[in-house]
């Protein structure tokens, strides 16, 4: 059976998901293997539950999305449990974590939590907090992932980040941030504006509030160097922002975005979404454009369009590589002084080059 | 065409395969190639190379499941062993519709009995033996126990042998089908053997668990026979389990309705005559 899909067919279904009734056998194969490449099989289910539409789905597409739910129903479950392990953790050395990103979506229930998978928890304390975080976890069965020695280095010189912990049984990744930019790119968010709303939820975790929850999103999608997982990024977006319009709308998240700095993103994000997910945000706010709108169009419409698809073979080609190209370069400019980008662009030009000739996996221990 | 290879509870699809693994596909799952050819696959598996200038020298190629690696590259003439244990990565990974554990399960009248795979016990080398020796080998890698019914259905795959074992089956029986032999990966040298048709695979049907052994070869043995009681054996079983701790409570109420219908042993044996008489014994209690 031939693969095929096409990705404007696969973002429709997204922005609408009756279309789906639409896809034969080879579509649904197809649509199923883009799902899975994208770690999105699960969200789908609870798209399509969502939209009451489960009963029209052939079993054998049932079946891959239910198999997948499962998997991240537990994750979910997890993410409960480990939250309270290092809450309980870190409460020896009197710090409080804050949950960011997947882990936070699950402790808020927000909708983008449903069948959404995640590699790690992560975790905001202060910085002057990040000494004793390191020494309480290291003593009760933490460990420094190993990395790369340059990883290593880019980690703790340049980025000014820990690197991230494992735990040594349970096997759970933690990413330990004192703020939601690395310090280097000279974009000071001041630590009052992260902790100033800091929500308690019902079972004691702490997390961010609504608005600058869903611009850490916005701004982890933008200053992010992998665009790989970037349409399970935008989906965030779009079930956040949803969530956000069918609460108390978006005009908090406009004025934080402006006073934080990240109206750009934000407007872009947003441009993006109302493309791809057929919304139409950005006229029903207006929002006005960082930029002329020619160049906003084109930015929009040529590179983050492009660089937001899912990465499978069937829908990626190398124009999208080339967006995502662009994107990434844009993402450390705006995050590192240029003294520190161009040794780091070096590197990571060598080792490109190196992989392209001895193979993908070289650097992989 | 990129080949399907249908085993029976799951379908996969290979693109980009070397014409070689294709005649190694063929030879081993016959009628199972391109089997219901208009129906969708569950798992594509799609071959790569590694490098464009390393195709000219020390070529290398991966095995991609959509966007997931799971192995280190390989050589492209090593290929074979590698293309099996995707698949294997393909259930145990990605499907949670199903109980799965890693043993073998072999099948007589009508009865299953489950070997989890302990280090060293011998567990691939005994399933291919009686596979070809009176009992029907249901899987040589895990047990596919449905959630529903909690009972272990069959696939229609060759067994996996490595080292010494590819002589020891070769000799046990003259009509057995090899693969050519792949020496030289991580787990040493590696053979398949063709145990069933497609005809003869479609006359089976998933059958109950009834006992659960744990093997052990010892050369020179007695044959030793322990019985373990059913806490002992749910206890090694989740041990031993590729999902039980993903699936939760259904995986929980299966695993509990499979123990209670079983009977648990560890068998330390070293000749496959006197192993056959106590399992067969098992069966028909």
């Amino acid at each position: 059976m031939k693969n095929v899909i096409d990705i404007s067919s696969v973002f429709n279904i997204f922005a609408n998901p009756k279309h789906v009734a639409e896809l034969d056998s080879a579509g649904w194969q197809s649509l199923i293997r883009v799902l899975r490449g994208a770690d999105l099989l699960a969200s789908f289910y609870y798209l399509l539950e969502r939209s009451s539409l489960l009963e029209i789905i052939p079993a054998y597409a049932l079946r891959h999305m239910q198999s997948a739910k499962i998997y991240a129903d537990r994750q979910a479950h997890q993410v409960r449990v480990e939250s309270k392990e290092l809450d309980a953790v870190l409460h020896k050395a009197d710090i409080k974590p804050v949950f960011l990103k997947g882990a936070a979506y699950v402790l808020r229930n927000d909708i983008n939590h449903f069948g959404r998978v995640m590699s790690d928890i992560d975790i905001l304390v202060r910085k002057t907090q990040l000494n004793a975080v390191e020494d309480i976890l290291q003593k009760n069965d933490w460990a420094e992932s190993v990395l790369a020695e340059y990883d290593q280095q880019y980690y703790r010189k340049w980025a000014h980040e820990l690197p991230p912990y494992r735990h040594i049984y349970r096997g759970t990744t933690l990413d330990i941030h004192f703020t939601l930019l690395p310090p280097v790119s000279g974009i000071d968010i001041s630590e009052e504006a992260l902790f100033a709303d800091i929500q308690t939820m019902e079972d004691g975790n702490l997390v961010l509030p609504s608005n600058l929850l869903v611009l850490h999103c916005i701004i982890h999608l933008f200053f992010n160097e992998e665009f790989t997982k970037s349409f399970r990024d935008l989906l965030d977006i779009h079930l956040l922002i949803e969530q956000l319009e069918q609460t108390e709308g978006l005009d908090g998240i406009k004025q934080l975005s402006e006073k934080m700095g990240f109206y750009t993103e934000l407007y872009y994000a947003l441009s993006v979404r109302d493309l791809i997910f057929q919304t139409d945000s950005v006229k029903r706010y207006e929002l006005a454009a960082p930029r002329s709108k020619l160049l906003t169009d084109f930015i929009v419409k040529k590179i983050l369009y492009r660089a937001i698809m899912p990465s499978h073979d069937l829908v990626f080609n190398r124009w999208n590589n080339f967006a995502r190209f662009v994107m990434y370069v844009r993402g450390h400019f705006l995050k590192m002084p240029i003294k520190i980008l161009i040794p780091h662009i070096l590197v990571k030009a060598r080792r490109a080059i190196v992989t392209s000739v001895m193979g993908a996996h070289h650097y992989e221990k | 065409m990129n080949p399907i290879v249908d085993i029976g509870p799951y379908r996969f699809c290979f693109e980009n395969c070397p014409s070689y693994v294709v005649d190694y596909l063929m030879q081993m799952y016959d009628a199972s190639i391109n089997h219901s050819v208009d129906e969708p696959v569950d798992f594509t598996l799609t071959i790569k190379y590694t490098s464009f200038w390393r195709r000219f020298i020390k070529p290398q190629v991966c095995i991609y499941i959509d966007n997931q690696r799971p192995f280190n590259p390989v050589n492209p003439k090593s290929l074979i062993p590698s293309i099996e244990w995707g698949m294997n990565w393909c259930i145990a990974s990605l499907d949670y519709s199903k109980l799965l554990i890693h043993s073998s399960v072999l099948v007589k009248d009508g009865k299953a009995i489950v070997f989890p795979a302990t280090p060293g016990s011998g567990k691939s080398t005994l399933a291919a033996y009686f596979g070809l020796h009176g009992w029907h080998l249901y899987s040589d890698e895990m047990a596919v126990i449905s959630l529903d019914t909690n009972l272990a259905s069959p696939m229609h795959r060759p067994a996996s042998l490595k080292n010494k074992s590819i002589e020891v089956i070769r000799n046990s029986s003259e009509e057995a089908r090899f693969s050519p032999t792949t020496y030289g990966t991580h787990k040493g040298n590696i053979a398949h053997v063709k145990l069933k048709s497609r005809d003869e695979f479609d006359t089976l049907v998933s059958a109950k668990v009834v006992a659960v052994v744990f093997p052990k070869y010892q050369e020179g043995s007695e044959l030793l026979v322990e019985q373990l009681s059913q806490v002992v054996g749910f206890a090694r079983l989740v041990h031993h389990s590729f999902n039980y701790s993903v699936l939760g409570e259904s995986g929980f109420s299966t695993l509990q309705k499979v123990v209670a219908g079983s009977e648990f042993y560890s068998a330390t044996y070293s000749s496959y005559d006197g192993l056959d008489k106590f399992l067969s014994s098992v069966i028909d209690t």
